[in-house]
């Protein structure tokens, strides 16, 4: 079923996170605010409140000291390409998220959102975040805002987009220089961002590509790959221990 | 025609069915929609032109390149990595990547502030103009060079990477006070103990790029030691091509401990004596390196001195003292593990042993670096590729030479407070603990003017009440920092500095860098509040102070004493301004690197527009050590014996001295260590809510910090998970919650450094509890500067 739905388009993209190679330092995460105007509270410790569109996990080995050992797992929306709809397209009453078939990017559109949250109980990755407030900046922080990227509003649903701003802007850029569009690289901010070049992004449907060559390397495992989701986000792992743990509930 | 109820109800379903039918009601609730999503007051972010201009980061002392990118060249946006930078090599940690969020910050001082009520009542803070402020400053050095009272003005600087340190001096040094003091820095004792036994008195740079097994005895390589994205991708890259081996002594499962390749539980604060564990080891078998032992150190073998009094050398001294089976004692690291591990590091090569821990404030003990120098010294592993390296000089032009002929260049280091304590010591460094304790305990104070420049003692010392003492005997308090922090709350007259972003600041190589370097920070913003550069502020007091000091003083501003300076590397010819090069395969290789100036202006040009100027080590011929015996000196001959109360020569070699944590055992049963992670910076600036917003909830929820406790010590203190407590130690207590974590090792309760603010914005403002009025300093017995590394602490169930 899956693959006659792709054979629509040769783009598909998708991301891979070495967990080897991540230090934790989450230069990811701040990247990701920055870049999308995420809103911030004067108390973002309670976590069921607070928007993160790329959420930091820690996984442990549950051995005690001095054999335990964790890494760290950044978690940006998986961006599902199983069959028909994502599990969070298909419920949407509004049509406010949907997948763009062309690139599989899950997007979400928030004047269509009518907050009604059903995506969110929907995702099993926890990636959507719900405005409970209106957001604020302090009065100076308003200058800092990415013009590329629209503030959001109180009432509806937000998440990653794998940035496809950058990927507007890039195929605008294409255009302009007479290439084609289709399928153009562009590097999301997160990817950008690490220091250890442990975020790898692109065409998993180009088999040349890095990202789909990542993607088939041993280490490689997704999350919940039971629930048949078809995650676009894959990660690697050299430790056993934390490969099992990708199929386990996040917590 | 006559309307009965049958026509009406018809009449009106009608209407209702048509009205669906027609576009208005679907119109309209989009119109609704679209008109409620769009509030004035909802921020929105405005469009412009996008362009990038190039900085240094200023937010630790790593020195990373950015890349800004501006809205209409007016605003900032985002702040990235300058590929160029041969220390980030493009990376950027998320502190330098929130600049931004200090740039446009809410707790930043808008206009010189003066107060008018009691210290640290902030309503009492009130504005007034550049031309009052600096009259105010003038007017006080006036009258006390006119009672011949110059050394009663103190200056605390925090920002050592730049020439701004330099510049300080230099003022002071024309006006008449030697009392300049910086906060504590990790380099600190490297300095000295690196002046004690080579002669150089600059930190260490290590080469971890081209070893090939690494020891690290506690430096917290991806948690802010040194410089921390250069770590972070030479780490990485080395470790994935196999290249490197990381081999980690840690009492802490940190990221670093989790990322090696190999790690290896120690006690807390043992790591030095098991530095000389593997040196027994490799001394006993014969497998250090003798050619260069016996070439260019000194004090290996016992020796004569001059009037024939014998001395007991290193060998014998590693050789009895710290015997595999006894270090094991001492380190919790089994016998067998350590002579494996002493042949493993004299076998395979480049192999290099690096030490330290997270903090970049925290200063080490003498013996404890002594011990990790020495390890190296043993396969000769000093200024070799992958060795430790005495980082090159940048030839920049030294302030001294704009001293005017017949200048009177006052005596002034014997007037330095704090001097009468430091005599005390053998090799005496950092004065700040001594200073603020000799102040604290005077009834009038010698100092009645005290300078803070990037500075903030009130929060960041350890045991930060020495400072709030201090100030306490202190007429007048003049913070120059850009935000209302701790000591700015509780100064009494505030002269914003211009942030990073605004200023005119350079930098110059950074402590574990192992070649030269030197970068301009350059504005990339027009100053968005009535802030001036401190620079420019120090040359107009200079002027307005008159006589000899102006002469001193011919530049107009501070950009023009950074040209200046920057004439001294264009007449050396030296090194190279790396722009558009592989910058890591250029410290992998080491390849060698041409001059691309000629003249200041050019290099000027080059190093404003993203390219930073390097020069590599020389590793190939011998070094010259600058010590009484021209070589490297195991037996340490600078220190001053009379100084020693009872001295014995073990007192000169490297040994495991640790300073033991007050208090008593029964009392206190568990050792408070304070760690550092990325996302909560403990530097001079509070966390940014771009980190905070990333901090796990076992760290802080709520306004409540979590103190990590391994569940067996938990269980032994009948808490459970999330139990409220309050730890106390003998310098003052918090009340905090529990978790328990496997990471850290039992007896140990791990408090995050970083939180407890009392000041800045409210995003940040009163989390948690401040790990430094925790900390215990103690005074190192040789060099007398302020060390801690753990307090003795117990946990009592609220």
């Amino acid at each position: 079923m899956s693959k006659k739905e792709h054979e629509k388009s040769s783009v598909r993209y998708g991301m891979v996170i070495d967990l080897d190679k991540c230090t934790g330092c989450m230069a990811c995460a701040v990247a990701c605010q920055e870049e999308n105007n995420i809103s911030f509270l004067k108390d973002d410790s309670i976590k069921t409140r607070s928007i993160n569109w790329m959420r930091i996990y820690k996984l442990e080995n549950g051995k005690k000291y001095p054999e335990h050992r964790h890494v760290i797992l950044p978690r940006p929306c998986m961006h599902c390409d199983s069959p028909h709809h994502s599990p969070c397209t298909f419920v949407c009453p509004v049509n406010a998220t949907q997948r763009d078939e062309e690139t599989g990017i899950v997007n979400q559109v928030y004047p269509r959102c009518i907050g009604c949250r059903y995506c969110m109980a929907a995702c099993p990755y926890y990636a959507r975040n719900f405005n409970w407030w209106d957001p604020t900046w302090p009065k100076d922080m308003v200058e800092m805002l990415n013009p590329d990227v629209s503030t959001r509003m109180r009432g509806v649903v937000e998440k990653c987009t794998f940035c496809s701003h950058r990927l507007l802007k890039a195929k605008d850029k294409a255009r302009v220089n007479g290439e084609n569009p289709k399928g153009i690289e562009y590097t999301p901010a997160c990817v950008e961002a690490c220091p250890t070049g442990a975020i790898v992004f692109g065409n998993l449907h180009d088999p040349e590509s890095e990202v789909a060559k990542l993607s088939k390397d041993k280490r490689a495992f997704r999350l919940l790959e039971k629930l048949k989701t078809e995650p676009k986000v894959y990660y690697l792992s050299s430790h056993e221990w934390v490969r099992k743990q990708g199929d386990n509930d996040l917590k | 025609m006559k309307i009965n109820r049958r026509a009406f109800l018809q009449f009106t379903a009608g209407a209702i069915g048509g009205t669906l039918l027609s576009p208005l009601p679907w119109k309209l609730a989009d119109d609704t929609a679209i008109w409620s999503q769009n509030w004035s007051w909802r921020p929105k972010s405005q469009p412009g032109e996008t362009t990038w201009d190039y900085s240094i980061c200023r937010f630790c002392p790593g020195g990373c390149g950015i890349k800004v990118r501006l809205i209409d060249a007016k605003r900032a946006v985002s702040i990235t990595g300058n590929p160029n930078s041969p220390l980030s090599m493009g990376g950027l940690c998320p502190l330098g990547r929130s600049g931004l969020q200090f740039q446009y910050s809410p707790a930043r001082v808008p206009a010189p502030l003066k107060q008018t009520s009691r210290r640290g009542d902030i309503r009492g803070l009130k504005p007034i103009s550049w031309d009052e402020a600096i009259g105010e400053i003038v007017k006080t050095l006036k009258k006390l060079d006119n009672e011949s009272e110059t050394n009663a003005v103190a200056w605390i600087t925090g920002d050592t990477s730049g020439s701004m340190v330099q510049f300080i001096d230099y003022f002071l040094l024309n006006y008449g006070s030697p009392n300049h003091f910086h906060m504590p820095s990790a380099v600190d004792n490297q300095k000295l103990v690196n002046m004690a036994m080579q002669g150089f008195n600059q930190p260490l740079g290590f080469d971890i790029e081209r070893a090939k097994l690494i020891l690290n005895f506690g430096a917290s390589l991806l948690e802010g030691w040194g410089s921390p994205v250069r770590n972070q991708k030479t780490f990485i890259k080395a470790v994935q091509d196999g290249r490197t081996e990381y081999i980690h002594f840690d009492w802490r499962e940190s990221i670093t401990s989790s990322r090696a390749t190999q790690w290896i539980p120690v006690k807390p604060g043992t790591q030095a004596a098991l530095a000389l564990g593997l040196c027994h080891v490799i001394v006993k078998e014969g497998l250090y390196n003798r050619e260069f032992v016996e070439a260019n150190c000194f004090g290996f073998e016992d020796w004569e001195d001059k009037e024939g009094n014998k001395h007991r050398g290193f060998k014998a001294n590693v050789l009895k003292e710290y015997s595999p089976s006894k270090v094991a004692g001492l380190t919790g690291v089994p016998a067998e593990k350590i002579a494996q591990l002493a042949r493993k590091f004299s076998k395979e090569g480049p192999s290099l042993a690096i030490w330290g821990t997270g903090s970049q404030n925290n200063p080490a003990n003498f013996y404890e670096e002594m011990a990790f120098i020495s390890l190296n010294a043993l396969l000769g592993n000093i200024n070799k590729p992958g060795g430790v390296i005495n980082q090159p000089p940048v030839p920049l032009k030294p302030f001294e030479e704009a001293l005017t002929e017949g200048t009177h260049r006052k005596e002034l280091e014997e007037l330095r407070i704090g001097r009468d304590t430091l005599e005390e010591f053998p090799f005496p460094g950092n004065a700040i603990y001594a200073a603020l304790e000799e102040i604290a305990g005077s009834e009038h104070s010698q100092v009645k003017l005290l300078f803070l420049y990037e500075a903030n003692p009130a929060y960041c010392l350890a045991e930060p009440k020495a400072y709030s003492e201090a100030i306490s005997k202190i007429d007048t308090v003049v913070s120059f920092s850009s935000f209302l922090d701790e000591s700015s709350i509780n100064a009494d007259l505030i002269l914003p500095n211009h942030t990073p972003l605004e200023r005119w600041d350079d930098f110059i190589t950074p402590a574990t860098s192992p070649f030269a370097f030197y970068g301009i920070s350059k504005p990339v913003l027009n100053p968005v509040k009535k802030t001036r550069h401190t620079g420019d502020v120090l040359i107009r007091i200079a002027k307005a102070l008159g006589g000899e000091i102006v002469k001193n003083f011919p530049w107009s501003d501070y950009q023009a004493v950074l040209k200046w300076r920057l004439e001294g590397i264009a007449e050396a010819s030296e090194g190279r301004a790396l722009e558009g090069e592989d910058v890591s395969r250029v410290m992998l290789t080491h390849a060698r690197l041409e001059p691309n100036f000629k003249t200041a202006d050019e290099l000027w040009k080059k190093l404003t527009s993203g390219a930073f100027w390097v020069k590599l080590p020389d590793t190939t011929s011998e070094t010259k050590f600058k010590t009484p015996s021209g070589k490297l000196e195991l037996y340490v001959q600078k220190l001053k014996r009379d100084k020693f109360k009872k001295w014995n020569d073990r007192l000169f070699v490297a040994n495991f001295y640790p300073l033991e944590p007050s208090g008593k055992k029964d009392k206190f049963p568990y050792l408070l260590i304070p760690y550092e992670i990325m996302q909560l910076t403990s530097c001079r600036v509070a966390n940014p809510p771009f980190m905070t917003k990333l901090l796990d909830d076992t760290l802080l929820k709520r306004k409540e910090l979590f103190v990590h406790v391994n569940p067996a010590t938990a269980r032994e203190a009948r808490l459970s998970e999330g139990a409220r407590v309050t730890v106390e130690t003998p310098v003052g207590k918090g009340i905090v919650k529990v978790h328990l974590s496997e990471q850290v090792a039992p007896g140990v309760i791990a408090m995050a450094r970083g939180l407890g603010h009392s000041a800045f914005d409210e995003y940040i403002k009163g989390k948690g509890v401040n790990a430094n009025k925790l900390t215990e300093v103690q005074l190192d017995p040789v060099t007398g500067i302020g060390t801690w590394w753990a307090t003795r602490a117990k946990l009592t169930k609220l």
